[in-house]
């Protein structure tokens, strides 16, 4: 799931992560993503988004997610790296950097996606 | 000798002492001086030149077996110890076999000379004795005080109990005895006989052996004093001759097998005709092979590292400590860096930043192998990393990676991984993907026209001016409430939010491609992240620049909206349009054409279409079919913001279309005929639009031969040219000139006139000549036209 308030980011994301043979829902507007979190392995929040923080966006998703006992990866998507740099304060689970590069973007969410199986391999 | 007294340090030791037994006690000052000595590099390589200490610890010794299991000391100590050791034994058996017989020699003679005096002692008693003349025994006596050697004398009687005179010099023992009553000393006795045989008695002697005993010891020194000197002679002799012989040339074979360990080629003399002639010829031997061997291991090695370095992959191994082993490929030290010692993970990933999700996972990857029994390896294998991007100064370079386990040897484990340089594959699929992404956009332009033109980067370049608004307000010193606010909350504030305005605008920009309008947003966002990392702390300065920035920003949103409007076909109106459905305005031109007031002017108006629309498929055609003909052409468009109706917009792309081939067919000469009529190469033909009284009229030019009229027949050409225009404009009349399968069907020009006609327009000639032609599209007179307009609405 990506959550950006740009329709162009999202539109570009969804359709280069779907080539790659990803499911992908996106979404401009946080309210309704909680009922997609069960189908979900990973939710990438844009951190800058008009009214509302990514940190905020992610606690409240944190918390339907528990109640769901929907457990995937929440991490930061920005190119702001000094936002990203506070991903772990924020609570988030790993930031993607680069945003806008969709080559890397590819990569880094295919080493995420290992990350969170091996992390959970480790538990 | 159980304890040496080393001497002081700066003294040499005495060879007894490095010729003797190794000692298990050698007090403080012995201990520290035999470390000195055999640790200290100049005595240890003088003991060692002499071979009288084992090279145990040198780089033979590293093989040899343990100290403990070992003879300690070297061959050539004890060959001297052994030698010494018989030469003295030999020496003091002489010595005392020596000694001892010239102690006899000197004891019998002192025995002979001591009979001697009592035969004679005897002969002089002998009347004394058979006359019984008691003074006369006792002079004779008397008579031996002269002779200091005779300690004790007596005359005894010839039963022989008791002594009838005895005589004593106060030194020996004093009493008649029947041997040697001391060591030094030497006893005789000698029977005393009448002339008619008669046993009258014995004379008893006792001589000192001192003189004996002097000579004797003497000689004994002098005899150990030659042997010492003998022994010790010989011995030196011969540890010579064994260092020579034997110890100097096994030193030439230590050396030359320490050197051949160390990878040299050696060879010993092998000239002498013994035992270690024949060692050193066998020592010779088993170095050429192992030199062959290793010629042929390191060509080995040499095709195995070249068949390595061919095979375009860099083989990195490392252990679970992560670090790199000895065993590399060279394409891994030039591709990659990797130096032994060095960690995989910085190898692979070598910027340190907690924000490399690939570096992450890829630790916890090892960590999970290197803690997995080792028949799980294959299916960790599956979140194993597959793909390396690595930047470097000039380029990026592509690899496949590809682990193995390299070693197991109980818990210890070696990875190997195989990078795979996939560089040019990468970059070919990223040049397709990359013209993929082309075509895409371009589709995507398409689409976007198709559904609605320019509107949505119009929607963008409105909103972002907006955005831009914002920006600039939140920026102004005053009264804008955010800036006016000069509290640290404030200024997070305004940070924040021009962040988020300008992030999203650079969000937006890169989908529309617009990479200058996107480098000017992070010019700025720059400017922002400096200012957070200040503690938000809002200079002056830093006001005035990210002011300086809003408004680069506002002029590269500007030059993007100049570079779309240039190259859009319609201009500004591109900008201006917005999609609508062409059912419902077809419905609303119908309904508004019954009435004849404003309205329909409006309608028609609103309905009408760019003139520009009609061009846009005619500059490839005609290219296409200028090739085809092979002649040179030269279309000039004149767009202008001229619109044409509903109806003749739907035909005009294809009235077009039959008269610029007309004209590339028939009207623009071969390059050859241009020439030899003074025209230039390439023909030009040219398509504008005049305002005409009824409305707007489309003219289409070229600068041909012109209608060639005799060809029409029928003696057109001599009537007029408007005549035999609409002679042509009859279905199956043509020129009959060569155009080619482009034209000259005698279709053409017919099937405009009926297309126009269909829309209230007409075809008319207006000039020919042999300089070119010129047609125009102009509106039927005005009652005919209305009722075909309508009929096609």
């Amino acid at each position: 799931m990506v959550i950006d308030d740009s329709e162009l980011v999202l539109g570009r994301v969804k359709s280069r992560l779907t080539r790659e043979g990803y499911e992908v829902f996106t979404l401009s507007n946080p309210a309704g993503a909680a009922r997609q979190l069960a189908q979900c392995d990973l939710v990438l929040i844009d951190f800058h988004m008009p009214g509302i923080g990514g940190g905020e966006v992610l606690n409240s998703l944190r918390k339907a997610g528990k109640a769901m006992g929907a457990q995937p990866l929440y991490f930061l998507y920005t190119s702001d790296k000094t936002a990203s740099r506070k991903h772990r304060d924020l609570g988030f689970d790993g930031a993607l950097i680069n945003k806008g590069d969709d080559e890397s973007l590819v990569q880094q969410l295919a080493a995420a996606l290992r990350f969170a199986k091996l992390r959970r391999m480790t538990r | 000798m159980r304890r040496h007294h080393w001497p002081r340090r700066g003294r040499l030791p005495s060879l007894a002492a490095w010729l003797g037994a190794p000692s298990r006690n050698y007090g403080r000052a012995g201990t520290k001086l035999r470390h000195r000595l055999t640790s200290g590099n100049d005595w240890q390589r003088r003991l060692q030149k002499w071979g009288l200490v084992s090279r145990a610890n040198d780089k033979l010794g590293e093989h040899a077996p343990p100290a403990s299991s070992r003879r300690t000391g070297s061959l050539a100590t004890r060959l001297a110890f052994g030698t010494v050791f018989l030469v003295l034994c030999v020496t003091g058996i002489t010595v005392m076999e020596l000694t001892h017989r010239e102690w006899q020699r000197l004891l019998e003679s002192k025995r002979t000379a001591a009979d001697m005096v009592a035969n004679l002692f005897a002969g002089t008693m002998a009347p004394a004795l058979d006359f019984g003349d008691a003074d006369a025994v006792k002079a004779g006596l008397d008579g031996l005080r002269s002779n200091p050697m005779i300690v004790y004398a007596a005359v005894l009687s010839a039963d022989g109990t008791s002594p009838l005179a005895e005589y004593h010099n106060g030194r020996g023992d004093g009493g008649p005895s029947d041997g040697a009553r001391a060591e030094g000393e030497i006893q005789v006795q000698s029977a005393v006989h009448s002339p008619t045989g008669k046993r009258l008695g014995s004379v008893l002697i006792r001589v000192s052996l001192a003189q004996e005993v002097h000579a004797f010891r003497r000689t004994r020194a002098r005899l150990i004093g030659f042997g010492t000197l003998f022994a010790g002679a010989l011995a030196s002799l011969l540890v010579v001759i064994m260092r020579r012989a034997l110890v100097a040339p096994l030193g030439r074979l230590e050396a030359a097998a320490i050197r051949l360990a160390m990878g040299d080629s050696v060879e010993v003399p092998a000239d002498r005709d013994d035992e270690l002639g024949s060692l050193s010829r066998a020592f010779n031997s088993m170095a050429a092979a192992i030199d062959e061997r290793e010629r042929r291991i390191a060509a080995q090695n040499r095709r195995l590292q070249a068949l390595f370095d061919n095979m375009g992959q860099a083989i990195l191994v490392f252990g679970s400590d992560r670090l790199l082993t000895e065993e590399r490929s060279r394409s891994a030290e030039r591709w990659l860096d990797a130096r032994p010692g060095n960690s995989i993970v910085d190898i692979l990933y070598p910027e340190d930043d907690s924000l490399d999700i690939e570096r992450q996972a890829f630790d916890a990857w090892l960590d999970v192998v290197f803690g997995a029994p080792a028949d799980k390896f294959r299916e960790l294998l599956e979140l194993a990393p597959r793909e390396l991007e690595r930047h470097t100064d000039s380029q990026s370079m592509f690899f496949e990676l590809s682990f193995r386990l390299a070693e197991q040897v109980g818990s210890s484990r070696q990875l190997m991984v195989l990078a795979t340089d996939v560089t040019e594959r990468r970059r070919l699929e990223r040049s397709v993907l990359e013209k993929d992404r082309v075509y895409e956009r371009e589709l995507s332009a398409l689409r976007r026209l198709a559904t609605g033109g320019a509107q949505l980067l119009g929607g963008f370049l409105e909103v972002t001016r907006l955005r831009l608004a914002t920006c600039r307000e939140l920026l102004a010193p005053s009264p804008a409430p955010v800036a006016a606010d000069n509290d640290a909350g404030g200024e997070r504030l305004l940070i924040e939010s021009l962040f988020q305005h300008l992030h999203t605008i650079r969000a937006e920009a890169r989908c529309f491609d617009l990479a200058q309008l996107e480098g000017e947003v992070s010019n700025v966002e720059n400017e922002l992240g400096r200012i957070r990392k200040d503690d938000y702390r809002v200079s002056d300065v830093d006001v005035g620049n990210l002011q300086r920035g809003i408004e680069h920003i506002t002029r590269r949103l500007d030059d993007a909206e100049r570079a779309f409007v240039e190259a859009s076909p319609l201009g500004t109106t591109a900008l201006d349009q917005i999609t609508v459905r062409r059912s419902r305005l077809t419905l609303v031109v119908e309904a508004a054409h019954a009435r004849n007031d404003r309205v329909a002017r409006l309608v028609d108006d609103l309905a009408a279409r760019p003139l520009v629309e009609s061009f846009a498929l005619l500059p490839e055609a005609v290219a296409r079919w200028a090739e085809r003909a092979g002649k040179k052409v030269q279309l000039l468009l004149e767009p202008d913001k001229a619109e044409v109706p509903l109806a003749l917009s739907r035909v005009l792309g294809g009235v077009l279309s039959h008269l610029l081939r007309n004209a590339v067919a028939h009207g623009i000469e071969p390059e050859p005929e241009r020439l030899t009529r003074g025209k230039p190469a390439a023909g030009t033909v040219r398509v504008w639009a005049e305002p005409g009284p009824a409305g707007v009229e489309i003219h289409v030019s070229d600068d041909g031969r012109g209608f060639d009229l005799d060809a029409l027949g029928g003696g057109a050409a001599a009537s007029s040219a408007q005549r035999a225009f609409a002679l042509a404009l009859t279905p199956g009349v043509t020129t009959g000139s060569p155009g080619g399968e482009l034209a000259g069907m005698g279709v053409g020009l017919p099937a405009v006139q009926n297309e126009l006609a269909g829309v209230g327009y007409q075809i008319a000639l207006v000039s020919t000549s042999p300089r070119g032609t010129d047609l125009t599209i102009a509106p039927l007179p005005r009652r005919e036209g209305r009722v075909l307009e309508r009929h096609v609405g």
